[in-house]
């Protein structure tokens, strides 16, 4: 075997080690806590629905029905102001089929305000649905990401009343509710979650915020950051640039 | 005259005898009749619940009809079942509450519609923990809410435990209060006297007493647990709901539905058993009209100021869309007709009226209107609270039914109506005949 | 009424009361948890199935020369999951989608596009982008 035969050999190797590593490698508890956000940027955002696809693909959430763990909202406004009279078209990107192709979105915003913000689980501080869960399935890791435990809700879908994001659904095949997760199983192996993999723009970005050099940290003290729904009490984890409050619901 | 005394009393006697032998036969034609009636209405009972047992059945393994004509109806948390156990479970309560007050707080002229309120709220609670029981999507962990999984802090648990304890302590308030009657009916023959032997087995003394202070427990469990049910909605943030209000507005709903229930109760069982109803019994019939007029007064105060106050420009935007939703969007029939007219004037209307009011007749009328009122109340309540809200950005779509959630709630319904007769069968009501 | 049956009534009412507030709250810390660490483990033991950032390098590094556009984007964005492709290594385990409809995903121009070049429907209908256009260069 020649060197070039040897070293195509030791290249193709490569990845498989890396791969079965990083799968192996689950981290272990480590001495300072971690405390995860994502801050999405809503002027990055383009409305292609990748993260939608691959997040249902990654989960095992049903591709074709329109509830997800995390989804676009298109808003598309004619602003007048007083702000009473603006007239708003919303459209949900929640399936892999993208309604932001259509003709008639595509009228509507060419000349109007038009942006897209992606929506998903907020893993708030004081979570709804963790308050009010009868049977305790749903529980806070130590890196603050909120668990459903498939394990014992009884679908009582009290939490699904109680989210005033939305975020949550009863998953059809399971029978239970299910919400994102922040793909726990690859932020312990290291890996990023699988909407933030497939976003082709970057608008999510995830990392641990009490680690001073992440990404996470340095969005947070470069720009001005906002949530949803403020006014709920729910500490939310997941920050946004760019939201426009008149308008988003 | 003295002279020829047997020739008078003879054909008195005669007389007497057709106009009993008379009697007996209408009375033997009536009881025949009404024992066509009820074993008519007793097979037509069983077999709405057992479409209703279908229909449940189909709702939770899917195998016949798919989901697809009613896709959003499943994006929706709480729909018609949630409802209907909302409805039972008022129904339970505000007849604990109404029987109580005859039985523990010593308003003596309702001591004879006790029995039937007891008996009702027990089949009412039993059918409303089955109902809640197949609604949730795990019915076989549906124990895991009481027994080891628990969050003190979620309300639901609580009203969960709070409900278990008020069907322990029903059962043994009834237990007291019935055992007089129960020791009375030893000798009857057939199931009715089976049903008394084993009963009485344990010897109580005083039971009387002993009913009225579990009793005084038994409402006491009863009003906490049903103001859970109303925090369980006052404290999530959708506007119709939010607030305090919710658990009082329950415990008020709760009285008008149990003295129209007890109405109810009592007078389609004197009338399945032929009796007019007179004497003390009517008299109870009148003080539950009271009651229940009063109570109707105070729930339109209510609902008016309620409803004024969350529509005012000055309240959160969220809340003016909320109602907007109920006075002119997809609930607004609901809401106007049924619940406002149905529910709450007309019944009002024709309690006040005295010629109308003093009748039996007219106070069951208005009672069944104020039911049916109630019922929508409860639809209202839940499916248009959540009106507004978002799940995966897409809101509800408008008031929307399944058909097997519909039969369902008819099955529930005759099965609540089954066992109050059997019920009324079995244990010892007091009147006999 | 008599004191002793009011006591009594009572008495029974207080242990009912105790008895079960007892077994809830004395008896489901420990069962909540079990369940919850048992659940975390389930939920670390899912395999993922799109795979790391710049594992497809190791072996496609040829594809990277002199890549500007979409250096910012991650290959699985376009291409799916990934991980069975590192196992497996054959052709049918990754998505190769060459159609309009795949790069019209993102660059059609509808509004609030301003972060990327787009393009109108008008160009050149028809005719697949990739006849023209090399997404890895």
């Amino acid at each position: 075997m020649n060197r070039r035969d040897f070293l195509k050999l030791i290249a193709g190797l490569l990845p498989l080690t890396a791969v079965t590593k990083a799968l192996e490698n689950v981290e272990n508890t480590e001495s300072t806590e971690k405390s995860y956000v994502m801050v999405i940027d809503v002027n990055k955002c383009i409305g292609c629905g990748n993260c939608v696809v691959a997040c249902k693909t990654e989960n095992d959430v049903p591709l074709d029905i329109p509830i997800s763990r995390t989804w676009i909202e298109g808003y598309s406004v004619d602003e007048e102001i007083p702000v009473s009279k603006s007239e708003v078209r919303k459209q949900v990107l929640s399936t892999s089929k993208n309604p932001f192709l259509d003709d008639d979105w595509i009228k509507n915003s060419k000349d109007s305000k038009t942006f897209y913000v992606p929506k998903l689980c907020n893993h708030c501080v004081n979570a709804p649905c963790v308050n009010v869960c009868p049977v305790y399935a749903r529980f806070y890791t130590k890196e603050g990401i909120v668990l459903v435990d498939k394990e014992t809700c009884i679908g009582c879908k009290y939490c699904i009343v109680a989210c005033p994001y939305g975020a949550t659904f009863l998953h059809p095949e399971e029978e239970v509710t299910d919400k994102c997760t922040f793909c726990y199983h690859r932020i312990k192996r290291g890996l990023q979650p699988a909407c933030v993999l497939a976003c082709p723009t970057g608008a999510r970005v995830f990392g641990d915020i009490n680690d001073e050099n992440s990404e996470v940290s340095k969005l947070v003290r470069e720009h001005r950051v906002s949530v949803l729904r403020p006014e709920e009490g729910t500490f939310p984890r997941v920050l946004y640039i760019g939201l426009d409050s008149y308008v988003v619901e | 005259m003295s002279s020829c005394p047997n020739f008078q009393t003879g054909k008195k006697r005669k007389s007497e005898f057709k106009l009993v032998a008379h009697k007996q036969l209408i009375k033997n034609f009536k009881g025949d009749i009404l024992k066509k009636m009820e074993i008519s209405l007793g097979l037509i009972l069983v077999l709405i619940i057992l479409i209703g047992v279908l229909g449940i059945y189909q709702m939770h393994t899917k195998p016949i009809m798919g989901i697809e004509a009613f896709e959003s109806s499943i994006s929706i948390p709480w729909r018609l079942l949630v409802a209907v156990y909302v409805f039972f479970v008022v129904s339970t309560t505000g007849l604990c509450i109404v029987a109580s007050l005859g039985e523990v707080f010593g308003f003596s002229k309702l001591e004879p519609i006790v029995k039937e309120g007891l008996l009702m709220a027990l089949v009412t609670i039993l059918v409303g923990l089955m109902t809640i029981g197949l609604e949730i999507e795990q019915v076989t962990r549906g124990y895991y809410a009481m027994i080891g999984h628990v969050n003190p802090k979620s309300v639901m648990f609580w009203m969960i435990m709070f409900y278990v304890l008020y069907v322990v302590f029903l059962v043994v308030e009834m237990w007291f209060y019935f055992y007089d009657d129960l020791l009375k009916q030893k000798e009857s023959g057939g199931l009715k006297g089976w049903v008394a032997r084993i009963l009485t087995i344990p010897k109580a003394t005083d039971t009387k007493d002993f009913a009225r202070v579990i009793g005084f427990v038994t409402v006491f469990t009863a009003v906490i647990a049903h103001s859970n049910l109303g925090a369980l909605f006052g404290v999530n943030y959708l506007p119709f709901w939010h607030g305090p209000l919710l658990p009082v507005y329950f415990i008020l709903s709760a009285i008008v539905s149990g003295a129209a229930l007890t109405v109810i109760g009592a007078y389609f069982a004197d009338r399945i058993r032929g009796v007019r109803i007179e004497g003390k019994r009517y008299e109870a019939i009148q003080m539950l009209r009271l009651i229940l007029g009063f109570s109707i007064v105070v729930t339109i105060f209510f609902t008016t100021w309620k409803f004024v106050v969350k529509a005012y420009p000055n309240s959160t935007l969220l809340s003016r869309e909320a109602i907007e939703v109920y006075l002119t969007g997809d609930f607004a029939f609901n809401f106007w007709v049924m619940e406002v007219i149905v529910g709450l004037l007309a019944p009002l209307i024709l309690l006040a009226i005295p010629q109308i009011g003093r009748k039996t007749e007219g106070v069951f009328v208005a009672s069944l209107l104020t039911i049916i009122g109630i019922f929508f109340l409860r639809i209202d309540l839940v499916m248009g609270g959540l009106a507004l809200k978002l799940i995966s950005g897409t809101a509800f779509p408008s008031l929307v039914f399944h058909p097997f959630e519909l039969v369902a709630t008819a099955g529930f319904m005759a099965l609540t109506i089954l066992l109050y007769c059997i019920g009324y069968k079995l244990l010892p009501m007091g009147v006999e005949g | 009424m008599k004191g002793k049956v009011i006591i009594l009534g009572l008495i029974f009412a207080v242990v009912v009361y105790l008895v079960l507030f007892t077994y809830v709250f004395g008896f489901s810390p420990i069962v909540t948890e079990e369940s919850q660490s048992k659940w975390v483990e389930i939920e670390l033991s899912k395999k993922p199935k799109f795979s790391d950032t710049g594992i497809c390098k190791e072996c496609h590094y040829n594809l990277y020369l002199g890549m500007k556009n979409h250096s910012t984007v991650n290959c699985e964005a376009c291409h799916g999951p990934g991980v069975e492709h590192t196992i497996k290594r054959s052709k049918d385990t990754i998505e190769i989608n060459r159609t309009r409809d795949a790069c019209l995903r993102c660059h059609l121009d509808i509004g609030g596009r301003n972060v990327i070049e787009v393009v109108n429907e008008t160009h050149n209908p028809g005719i697949l982008c990739v006849v023209c256009h090399n997404p890895h260069k």
